[in-house]
């Protein structure tokens, strides 16, 4: 946990009051971090747009029970909760495929032909998966913080991790590290 | 933990997460106008909220009691009951939207010199009222605002009368701005006749863009009664037009 300097919290102190002059502050100190994490995540710019605004939106409702030390952490967990939710809603045909299994991938990963950079092989993960390695490798947040921001247990990232680099690897065509 | 691969997929994601340079000021806009007013409660409002939540326990109680008793079942305190339980009005919500805002019904005026121009034009519904915001290029203009009885307005220049729908009106004035530069560039390139037909606001039209002044006719369904906002980052001033 980061301390807040005591000009921040006169400020979280104000959006309480129904300041939104304040809350604006709060917008521009976190935003641009909010929002690529949503578009790393949801990969696309128009809806990390709308998970942002959501995100921000609910942040402002529900600050009365915030507790000061944990805003970055807090908005972090309500975008990749909304950008997961997000990316299901407008994918709602692949999510439901994935979920009985009719769009699976050559089990073996892809032959040479059809290696495909990271960018893409990013794009082929579950936006879940996509949202541990985010957090994880973007965010530099260790496995810990990661399960702690997703309220998640540590064991159930490190398994999301596990999977999601052993799929990109695959897609990508990268050979695991002997001493990795 | 960190081979090659890792260290590749964190330059990938830092590659992509640097696509987005800045936050969009446009988005800026969104959250604020998104957002409703709200205010923390007075200890008065949430010790009353806290009565108001155990009176209603109460008679949830008894009347819990009262149906066990028209089942047959035992009851085994005889509480008086009353025959009609009317519950006591709750205090105001824990997130008030209209009632948080103080409405005026007389002129107000603020902003100040900036030489700032329109450059958008919003008007939406919110629960209780509707919303007109006027986004600038820079600092907010100084403006004034005036109620009116009736819809009817002079335009500027011209002398001519326009009467806008509905029975009331605003007169919304900057001064030092317009929807173009002063080199004649357009700033401000939405519709100069709006008729959203929201529960309030029914028309919203420019009346004057001229020597520098720049005037707006709000017509209203109902009271011209307003609470106004100055915002920033984009700077904007708000009027929400208290709606039935």
């Amino acid at each position: 946990m980061v301390a807040m300097d005591p000009a921040f919290e006169r400020i979280i102190d104000r959006c309480r009051d129904g300041d939104r002059e304040a809350f604006a502050e709060v917008v521009s100190r976190y935003g641009l971090q909010v929002l690529r994490t949503a578009r790393l995540i949801v990969r696309d710019q128009q809806l990390a747009e709308d998970v942002v605004q959501e995100t921000f939106v609910r942040a402002w409702r529900r600050l009365g029970s915030l507790e000061h030390d944990d805003l970055g952490p807090w908005l972090l967990r309500i975008a990749t909760n909304e950008s997961i939710s997000a990316w299901r809603r407008r994918n709602r045909f692949q999510a439901l495929a994935e979920r009985f299994g009719r769009l699976r991938e050559a089990p073996a990963g892809p032959s040479s032909e059809e290696r495909m950079d990271l960018d893409r092989a990013l794009g082929r993960l579950s936006p879940e998966l996509r949202a541990v390695v985010v957090l994880h490798y973007y965010q530099d947040l260790s496995v810990e913080d990661t399960a702690r921001t997703l309220r998640q247990p540590v064991d159930t990232i490190k398994s999301r991790l596990k999977v999601a680099l052993r799929r990109l690897r695959e897609l990508t065509g990268s050979k695991e590290d002997s001493n990795g | 933990m960190g081979d090659d691969f890792e260290r590749q997929l964190r330059d990938q994601l830092d590659r992509e997460a640097r696509q987005v340079g800045r936050f969009p000021d446009p988005l800026r806009a969104r959250i604020q106008d998104a957002i409703e007013p709200r205010r923390r409660l007075g200890i008065t409002q949430q010790l009353a909220l806290a009565g108001a939540l155990v009176i209603f326990i109460g008679l949830l109680a008894v009347g819990v009691a009262q149906l066990r008793g028209f089942k047959g079942g035992p009851v085994p305190a005889a509480t008086p009951t009353p025959a009609t339980s009317v519950a006591p009005s709750a205090g105001p919500s824990a997130q008030p939207s209209a009632s948080a805002l103080s409405f005026t019904c007389d002129a107000g005026s603020g902003g100040g010199p900036s030489g700032s121009n329109l450059t958008a034009l919003r008007v939406a519904h919110h629960s209780g009222y509707d919303r007109i915001t006027f986004q600038f290029d820079g600092g907010l203009p100084a403006y004034s605002i005036t109620p009116q009885s009736n819809a009817q307005f002079t335009q500027d220049a011209s002398g001519q009368t326009v009467v806008l729908m509905g029975s009331s009106g605003l007169r919304i004035v900057f001064h030092d701005s317009s929807g173009h530069t002063p080199s004649g560039q357009q700033t401000y390139t939405g519709s100069t006749d709006l008729e959203p037909n929201l529960p309030s606001v029914r028309e919203v039209r420019e009346i004057g863009d001229f020597e520098r002044v720049l005037s707006w006719g709000v017509g209203i369904a109902g009271s011209p009664c307003y609470h106004v906002s100055e915002l920033s980052g984009p700077t904007r001033l708000v009027i929400d037009v208290q709606a039935p």
